[in-house]
């Protein structure tokens, strides 16, 4: 019963959106059609308000389904506020962050989340950077760091090397006079 | 009319760049010099036809001709003056064409102000630029023909993107064009010393010259671009590392490796080659972030085939990289590095190295990142989302890299494992980043982070800071000494280690504007007229309610709020919801205010539509936005002072190209 429930709001909404996106309302003067953001009152009526930080918490992992690099806690889109309301009713059924994450994962499939699983072939997306940042210092070290070309007469040294070198000259000389 | 000598105006530049491509490969095979000459004049034909062309697009849309269908398309009766030229560059036609314009500017100035050193390589630079605008012509004049006619011409067009509207997305595009073509010009020239097979006397002059320059308008168009999001979205920040973001944020990192590998490459003769790699990178990752955008490919695989720029974008790119890689496995080997002794080892070369690395990497994964749901959604059929949380999760690391590099690397010295006057720099910056991690976490209210975590990140993040600050300054505070206080030739022939300092310490800056996105504050509330909110200290009172006003050819919805703290009056911000006459549909125009450490972050997010008197908000206090603008600007100055450098160049390194065989 619960399920159908849900499978009804789900259909109202998607058809609200749906109407909201197919038929652009009426232009007059003072009525900026928002795109049906519920009223002030709808919103204040729950018992989470916008402010709430576990809310926040929820959508700040839920992407904004259409727009781009957006959660649905930055983003006024109608889909967003959508989820926003959702998330809200769930919270309000007394689900937790991963219970409420995992409803919208099996409803929108983990698109639905702004960073890929870290299971199967969307590990790859976590490890290749990890496996680049730790490995380059260590490449680094051994390619460059510690390989370093002997100083010799030809080349362009610093001002110790010449001096110690020199030096070595001089004594050199002295021994082979003495 | 204009329409149809427009178009034969494109076609003429795509016959003229053709021909010069060919004429330069040719000159270049038998170092022919009266060939190149043609090849050069067809560069400069290419180049006055472009011009001619897209002044007539101007022409037009100040004319206000809608007989043509991109002018009819982003353009209407209502549009003010300067938006119209704007418009100009608003959509896909359009832009194009201004990019393809500018890369004929950009490879006029190259062919007639090379220095004498390079003039043998010429052929090849002209023939690489023009093959470039020989393709992109083709594409204007086949898929994304900006003088397509629109016959009859309606009454009034419909209208310019109203989210373009706006001063920042006004030089936003152009500025960004201009950093992206001038990457063609390192990548020619690359192309040139590939083909010659080695690096001529004066290449590395003139390559660094065109990449600072590329890198000062790559800095300033991406951050006009995160200026836009940031008081035109209303999501209360300027970087959301979403691809189209991404793709103009790659070929920065690749220009911005390019500088310092041409700076081993101009003291050591070393890393020619990796030179070479990153300008072809660089201007290979500018294609192919217009490719992600315009291809739709980023949305999903399966809108790739929608858009007929896509697959022609796929063809050209692969192109490219093979004929790229062609070029660079078979001549490559050419290409040695000096036989300087002595270096890498611990030293400023290495130093370096660590910086292409810090770099590099962060492109690889800003690259992972932004391909990886096309490449899952091809492999596995499941679609995945890869936004800010991933990003943010690797950034702050690449970060932490780059503040010790910068300081540690600032110190350090050529060939040489000595660091003079490191252990008082060092040591003595730590001290003094302990006052400034002070003042700025008291400033900044760093204490009031509610999580642990992004605390602590912002007080290593802030520390850190202050230290590489410390060492900058007492790295310069050295290097002026050991001139001896002469300031006058320390300016006069230090311009470029200037320009770098100055840089830096804008980059410093700028990460200390980032570490302010851990703490921003944001709340949401319903006013009605007369009531007041508290948040953060800051009273908000909403007076009067909504007010009409018409501002050029909008109609703003205001919501005059009165600011005051500690009960003084600070000033009214006007929070708004604009309406187009074309379009139905609102925009948010957002209330700034505040000062240099937060901003007071004001959308106007809905209203009682009946009679105006109540008004939700959604306030945000963002921490040091600010430094990140003033970060900016002061990179920005690093560049153009270190364009001003006086080059001394290596001679002795570079080759001396031959004489032309041919010269009838």
């Amino acid at each position: 019963m619960k399920r159908l429930t849900w499978y009804s709001v789900l259909f109202l909404a998607f058809l609200q959106g749906g109407l909201a996106y197919g038929q652009p309302a009426p232009a007059q003067q003072l009525t900026p059609p928002t795109e049906a953001t519920p009223s002030a009152e709808a919103r204040a009526g729950g018992a989470f308000s916008d402010n709430n930080p576990e809310f926040r918490d929820v959508a700040k992992e839920l992407r904004c389904p259409t727009c781009t690099g957006l959660s649905v806690l930055e983003s006024d889109a109608s889909f967003s506020v959508q989820i926003k309301e959702q998330v809200k009713e769930q919270m309000q059924l007394g689900k937790d962050k991963d219970e409420i994450v995992d409803f919208f994962v099996a409803r929108y499939g983990a698109w639905i989340l702004r960073e890929p699983p870290k299971q199967g072939f969307n590990l790859l997306a976590w490890l290749v950077p990890s496996v680049l940042l730790c490995l380059g210092p260590i490449l680094i070290w051994l390619l460059v760091w510690k390989r370093r070309v002997p100083a010799n007469t030809q080349g362009v040294r610093s001002g110790e090397v010449i001096l110690l070198e020199m030096q070595e000259r001089l004594n050199h000389l002295k021994q082979g006079k003495t | 009319m204009l329409a149809n000598y427009g178009f034969y105006l494109m076609y003429l530049c795509f016959i003229c760049s053709l021909y010069g491509f060919l004429a330069g490969i040719l000159a270049a095979a038998w170092r022919h010099r009266r060939l190149y000459m043609s090849s050069k004049m067809a560069m400069t034909a290419t180049f006055l036809s472009a011009a001619v062309a897209v002044g007539m697009l101007i022409y037009s849309f100040y004319q206000r001709d809608y007989a043509i269908a991109y002018v009819a398309k982003n353009s209407s009766n209502d549009l003010p003056a300067i938006f119209t030229l704007t418009a100009l560059w608003s959509s896909l036609e359009g832009s194009h064409t201004l990019w393809t314009f500018f890369l004929t500017v950009v490879g006029a100035i190259a062919v007639w102000t090379h220095s004498k050193d390079n003039e043998h390589i010429m052929p090849y630079v002209s023939a690489s630029i023009q093959a470039v605008l020989a393709w992109m012509f083709y594409l204007a004049i086949t898929h994304s023909d900006p003088f397509v006619a629109n016959l009859p011409a309606p009454p009034d067009g419909r209208g310019m993107n109203e989210l373009l509207q706006n001063e920042y997305m006004a030089i936003h595009p152009p500025l960004l064009f201009i950093g992206y073509v001038t990457l063609a010009v390192p990548f020619a020239y690359a192309i040139a010393a590939l083909c010659f097979g080695d690096i001529t006397e004066g290449w590395l002059k003139t390559v660094r010259r065109w990449t600072l320059v590329s890198f000062v308008f790559l800095t300033a168009a991406i951050t006009l671009g995160g200026r836009w999001a940031y008081v035109e979205l209303g999501w209360a920040g300027y970087w959301a590392w979403d691809p189209v973001e991404n793709s103009s944020f790659m070929p920065w990192l690749m220009c911005t490796a390019l500088l310092h590998s041409l700076l081993v490459q101009d003291k050591l003769g070393h890393l020619k080659r990796l030179s070479i790699v990153l300008a072809i990178a660089g201007f290979f990752m500018s294609y192919f972030g217009t490719f992600l955008t315009r291809s739709g490919v980023v949305s999903s695989v399966h809108s790739f085939a929608e858009s007929p720029i896509g697959p022609n974008y796929l063809t050209y790119l692969s192109g490219l990289i093979l004929i790229c890689s062609t070029i660079f496995a078979f001549r490559a080997p050419s290409i040695l590095p000096s036989d300087t002794e002595k270096v890498w080892g611990i030293s400023k070369e290495s130093a370096l190295v660590v910086t292409q690395f810090l770099l590099l990497s962060f492109a690889a994964i800003i690259f992972i990142g932004t391909m990886f749901p096309i490449v899952s959604e091809a492999l596995t059929k499941q679609r995945i989302t890869v936004q800010a949380p991933y990003f943010n999760m690797f950034a702050p690391w690449v970060g932490l890299g780059i503040i010790v590099g910068i300081a540690i690397g600032q110190l350090m010295r050529y060939q040489s494992n000595k660091l003079p006057y490191a252990k008082p720099i060092i040591f003595g910056s730590i001290v003094f980043a302990i006052p400034l991690t002070a003042f700025l976490i008291y400033m900044g209210d760093v204490m009031a982070t509610p999580k642990t975590s992004s605390l602590i990140a912002q007080l290593v993040g802030l520390y850190l800071c202050s230290w590489a600050i410390g060492c900058l300054f007492g790295d310069f505070f050295v290097k002026l000494k050991d001139m001896r206080f002469n300031y006058g030739l320390f300016f006069k022939r230090n311009l470029a280690y200037v320009g770098a300092w100055v840089a830096h310490i804008g980059v410093m800056i700028a990460i200390i504007g980032f570490l302010g996105n851990y703490r921003g504050l944001e709340t949401r509330t319903t006013l009605k007229a007369g009531e007041s909110f508290e948040f953060y200290g800051y009273r908000f009172e909403l007076e009067r309610g909504i007010e009409i006003k018409k501002d050029k050819n909008a109609t703003l919805f205001t919501a005059p709020t009165k600011i005051y703290r500690n009960g003084e009056y600070l000033g009214e911000l006007y929070p708004a919801q604009s309406r187009y006459p074309t379009k139905d549909e609102t925009f948010k125009e957002i209330g700034i205010g505040g000062n240099i450490w937060h901003d007071i972050y004001l959308v106007l997010v809905d209203f009682d539509k009946t009679d105006g008197k109540k008004v939700t908000f959604q306030i945000n206090i963002n921490p040091t936005v600010r430094f990140v603008w003033i970060a900016i600007v002061i990179m920005c100055i690093g560049g153009i002072i270190a364009l001003f450098d006086v080059y001394r160049g290596n001679k002795s390194r570079d080759v001396v190209a031959g004489a032309w065989e041919l010269t009838t």
